[in-house]
């Protein structure tokens, strides 16, 4: 071997295909605190650690043999007194006197190594909390999920629920309470806004007699079908209620007098020409158009006033609350 | 049948018609067999194949609940089978392969004519003082992570990546080429289902007749398992070769396939 070989900064030894050791550089043997003639002819698992030797076996012998070299392995070499030393391997499969060798270099990586094994244990940890997230977003995933049902279980209880609170049960109109609360908004824009609005109350004639007669689910039918045809015959800004028993409201946004008149006499009509699959019936009208100063008690009672002089007049008919002030009807 | 051929690479090769299936050993592919495969062609058909998961089989195939026992890969060899229709199998095992034909052949034993078992192990770690199967855990772990640190494995995770960097043509070809290449993932696993499984309760299992050949100076399949083997099979013989290593089909193909073609003759009637 020539000297700059034997000296070079970095281990030389060349293998036979049998693994045993027939030429080492002196760099190979400090590193390896060894003496030549203690090597010579041995076989490479003197020089390696128990892994390293399968390592060997598994990974280097079938690479050099079938790709005649071996590049960047890592391997730990194990020095005469028993230290390990990790090293980086390159090998080349060359034919010198009609013979394969395996030339083989080694570069100690101390250095190196520790940095791998910090990095591998880095990787692991990530490899570990890649996985625990991703389980705890399935878990999370998972949660929201049924939070999300649950929330729309609830808004459906919800509107349920708010349906009951301003329907009418039986003909599925707003509710008392319910009209309650839009007369007061008609009201308050009234004074604001100074733009009126009619309220009508609408009383079906003669609802004992029916009752008494055919019975009270007759009576609920009868209920049914006018609350249809009330709501067929009002406009879609027009708000319509069941007051209560056989009497109902219905308050008509931007309407004055005129306006009115006429929804309420459409009404009537459609209530007498209706074809009933019960005993035909007709309706007696009251109404009242908002005025300066007016309550919701002023309004409702002038309006009930006016059914009041339908009724009297002899039902199925309307009276507008106007026309009490001028005392046509006075008694 | 064609899905199987391609999820594990079957090639078939040879004018015979007894067929003759080799299985790689741990970490390696069916390129292993190059040295004694060809020898077989004339008077055999020549069965070969990569587990799932490594050479050029399908990884999407690659499942870790099948493959995380040496079970499912065993599965695949009766797979291969069925799919070519193949009767009185002999089959070549190296190493871990070995263990994954006697699997197969305790489940399939008509299947199969006999098995040869080169390297065997039933188990690698020791269990003394019954039995040394020549490592520590502590050693067997050192191995896993002495894999990591050569990223076993990346080679062929790198070349995929690499395909997508057309300017660097040259370090493609090269890591393509490189016979051990398997997914990452999948050698750690393989790793695990290899060197920490104990089929010593299989081995009275085997009625298949089988030869082992042991190596000189294997040290991952050393003398005193191989003479278990030898001792817990039942119509087994044992040889041990001069070769020395753990590859001998590597790097003495000579001698193994002389082995071989002497033991089929023998056991030919």
């Amino acid at each position: 071997m020539d000297e700059q070989l034997d000296f070079a900064p970095c281990g030389y030894l060349s293998l036979t295909d049998d693994g045993t050791i027939h030429c080492i550089n002196q760099t190979l043997l400090v590193l390896l605190g060894i003496k030549k003639s203690e090597i010579m002819g041995k076989h490479i698992n003197v020089i390696l650690t128990k892994s390293s030797q399968s390592f060997y076996q598994l990974y280097f012998f079938p690479m050099i043999k079938a790709q005649e070299k071996v590049d960047e392995m890592f391997l730990t070499l194990k020095s005469k007194n028993g230290d390990n030393i990790p090293v980086f391997l390159n090998a080349a499969r060359n034919k010198r006197n009609e013979t394969f060798v395996n030339d083989c270099i080694f570069f100690p990586m101390r250095r190196r190594y520790e940095y791998e094994q910090v990095i591998l244990s880095a990787k692991k940890a990530a490899e570990e909390s890649t996985l625990s997230k991703e389980k705890a977003i399935v878990e999370l995933e998972k949660v929201r999920k049924e939070l999300e049902c649950k929330q729309k279980e609830l808004l459906e209880l919800n509107e349920t629920l708010q349906k009951l609170t301003v329907t009418d049960e039986l003909t599925g109109l707003h509710n008392r309470r319910s009209y309650n609360k839009v007369l007061s908004q008609n009201l308050s824009l009234f004074h604001r806004t100074t733009n009126p609005f009619s309220l009508l109350m609408i009383d079906i004639d003669h609802f004992k007699l029916v009752n008494d007669t055919y019975g009270h689910l007759t009576g609920d039918k009868i209920l049914k079908e006018l609350s249809y045809i009330l709501k067929n015959e009002s406009r879609v800004c027009d708000f319509t209620a069941r007051y209560g028993g056989e009497e109902f409201v219905l308050i008509l946004p931007h309407t004055e007098k005129e306006g009115s008149i006429q929804i309420a006499e459409s009404i009537r009509e459609s209530v007498e020409t209706a074809i009933w699959t019960v005993p035909s019936i007709t309706v007696s009208i009251g109404i009242a158009t908002a005025i300066n100063g007016d309550t919701e008690t002023t309004v409702q009672s002038r309006a009930d006033e006016a059914l009041y002089i339908s009724k009297n007049k002899g039902r199925n008919q309307l009276t507008h609350a106007e026309e009490l002030k001028k005392g046509l009807f006075r008694n | 049948m064609d899905s199987i051929l391609l999820r594990n690479n079957v090639k078939i090769i040879g004018e015979g018609n007894r067929p003759i299936l080799f299985a790689p050993g741990f970490g390696c592919d069916q390129n292993m067999w190059r040295f004694v495969a060809p020898e077989f062609e004339s008077d055999y058909q020549v069965i070969l194949f990569d587990y799932v998961g490594s050479g050029k089989s399908d990884y999407d195939a690659y499942s870790s609940s099948k493959y995380s026992e040496l079970g499912g890969y065993a599965q695949d060899i009766l797979d291969i089978c069925l799919a070519l229709d193949l009767k009185e199998v002999t089959f070549i095992g190296h190493s871990v392969g070995s263990m994954i034909g006697i699997l197969a052949s305790i489940q399939k034993p008509n299947l199969f004519k006999e098995l040869i078992l080169i390297g065997p192990s039933p188990c690698y770690l020791n269990d003394p003082p019954q039995y040394l199967g020549g490592f520590e855990k502590e050693e067997l772990d050192e191995l896993i992570n002495m894999m990591d640190l050569n990223y076993i494995g990346w080679a062929n995770y790198l070349s995929k990546v690499i395909m997508k960097n057309p300017e660097r043509p040259e370090l493609s070809g090269e890591l393509e080429q490189s016979f051990c290449s398997t997914d990452p993932h999948v050698a750690r696993e393989f790793a695990i289902a290899t060197f920490f499984s104990d089929y010593r309760n299989c081995l009275p299992e085997v009625s298949v007749p089988s030869l082992i050949l042991q190596c000189s100076d294997d040290t991952i399949a050393p003398l005193e398992v191989g003479k278990y083997m030898f001792q817990h099979l039942r119509n087994s013989e044992f040889y041990q070769m001069k070769a020395t290593g753990h590859c001998p089909h590597m790097s003495h193909p000579e001698e193994t396939v002389q082995l071989i073609r002497k033991y089929l003759t023998v056991n030919q009637d």
